[in-house]
């Protein structure tokens, strides 16, 4: 692609961020996670599955993560490298939650 | 498309409306932006070595004082459904900000403020509740990690407070208008990160406590 530039300094090109949503879309996004931190209180009067509610809360909890770093924060469309940089803090502190744990168990 | 980041201005048209900026950047995304989600990636790591802390030493409490004793899911509930609502008025008024709409940016972050606390009120009449219930921050080490996360996330949200009504103080002019607008979305991205933290931690620390 020709970006108009000299041949060393055409392989800076970044994505064109998208449009942030209007604020309807937010007020939906609002709504769904009102309507999940209610699911999640709901599910936890289902007795004698624990394991099934775990996988649930988890999911629901997951969900709620996404959508707020999603759409709130804007990730879904600013530039990628913001997403990048927030993926290595989130995965690090996964890695560390798991491995204390498993030297915890040991 | 594409846009070239080293010739473009700090930032780009993400509301719709104008927004000026004073300096270019290599990557394209302001700068501050860029610095504060780097901010927020080590803040995750910091608040997982809290966690983490806890989930080691949630076991080590006095009979009586423990979590399943302790823990009010109704109103732990409540106060997680007014964190979430508050990060909905948080964007709210980044996009108003972003709009141009200066007056109705500062209503949705000051209801964002108010909102925020009225956590704060609920962690305080909380904390007041397992005090006097025998739990405190040296009674054991389930009151420490417990104290400690839950107040480490507390004091983030005061700091988000405060750094909400100093923007309603910029904004006591005419709102908080488009050239403002950068600002009340770094503010956003910070209050957006400390509700994050709260899903986690209500999830880990009290719906998975309950669970039968």
């Amino acid at each position: 692609m020709n970006t108009g530039l000299p041949t060393g300094r055409q392989a800076k090109v970044t994505p064109l961020p998208r449009p942030h949503p209007s604020a309807r879309t937010f007020i939906t996004v609002g709504i769904v996670l009102a309507a999940i931190t209610a699911a999640e209180f709901l599910v936890l009067y289902v007795r004698g599955m624990s394991t099934l509610v775990v996988t649930i809360l988890a999911a629901l909890s997951v969900a709620k993560f996404f959508l707020v770093a999603g759409y709130f924060m804007h990730l879904r469309f600013d530039p990628r490298l913001l997403t990048g940089i927030f993926a290595v803090g989130v995965t690090l502190a996964t890695l560390i939650t798991i491995a204390v744990r498993l030297i915890n168990m040991a | 498309m594409a846009y070239h980041g080293h010739a473009h201005h700090g930032s780009v048209h993400t509301g719709g409306a104008h927004r000026s900026h004073a300096h270019e950047t290599n990557t394209g995304i302001d700068n501050r932006k860029l610095g504060f989600w780097l901010f927020i990636a080590s803040e995750s790591i910091f608040f997982a070595c809290l966690l983490v802390g806890y989930l080691v030493y949630k076991n080590g409490y006095e009979p009586g004082v423990g979590p399943r004793d302790l823990f009010n899911i109704e109103l732990t509930t409540i106060s997680t459904f007014v964190l979430l609502m508050s990060s909905l008025a948080m964007v709210l008024g980044v996009n108003a900000a972003q709009r141009n709409l200066g007056r109705k940016a500062r209503r949705w972050v000051l209801l964002t403020a108010l909102m925020g606390l009225a956590f704060l009120g609920f962690q305080a009449y909380e904390f007041t509740h397992f005090y006097h219930a025998g739990l405190s921050l040296s009674s054991s080490v389930f009151g420490t990690a417990f104290y400690t996360l839950t107040g480490f996330h507390g004091a983030h949200v005061a700091a988000g407070v405060v750094w909400l009504l100093t923007l309603l103080y910029h904004g006591r002019g005419g709102g908080l208008t488009a050239d403002k607008a950068d600002d009340v979305e770094v503010a956003g991205l910070y209050w957006h990160f400390v509700d994050i933290v709260w899903i986690v931690l209500f999830t880990v620390l009290y719906l998975l406590e309950f669970v039968e």
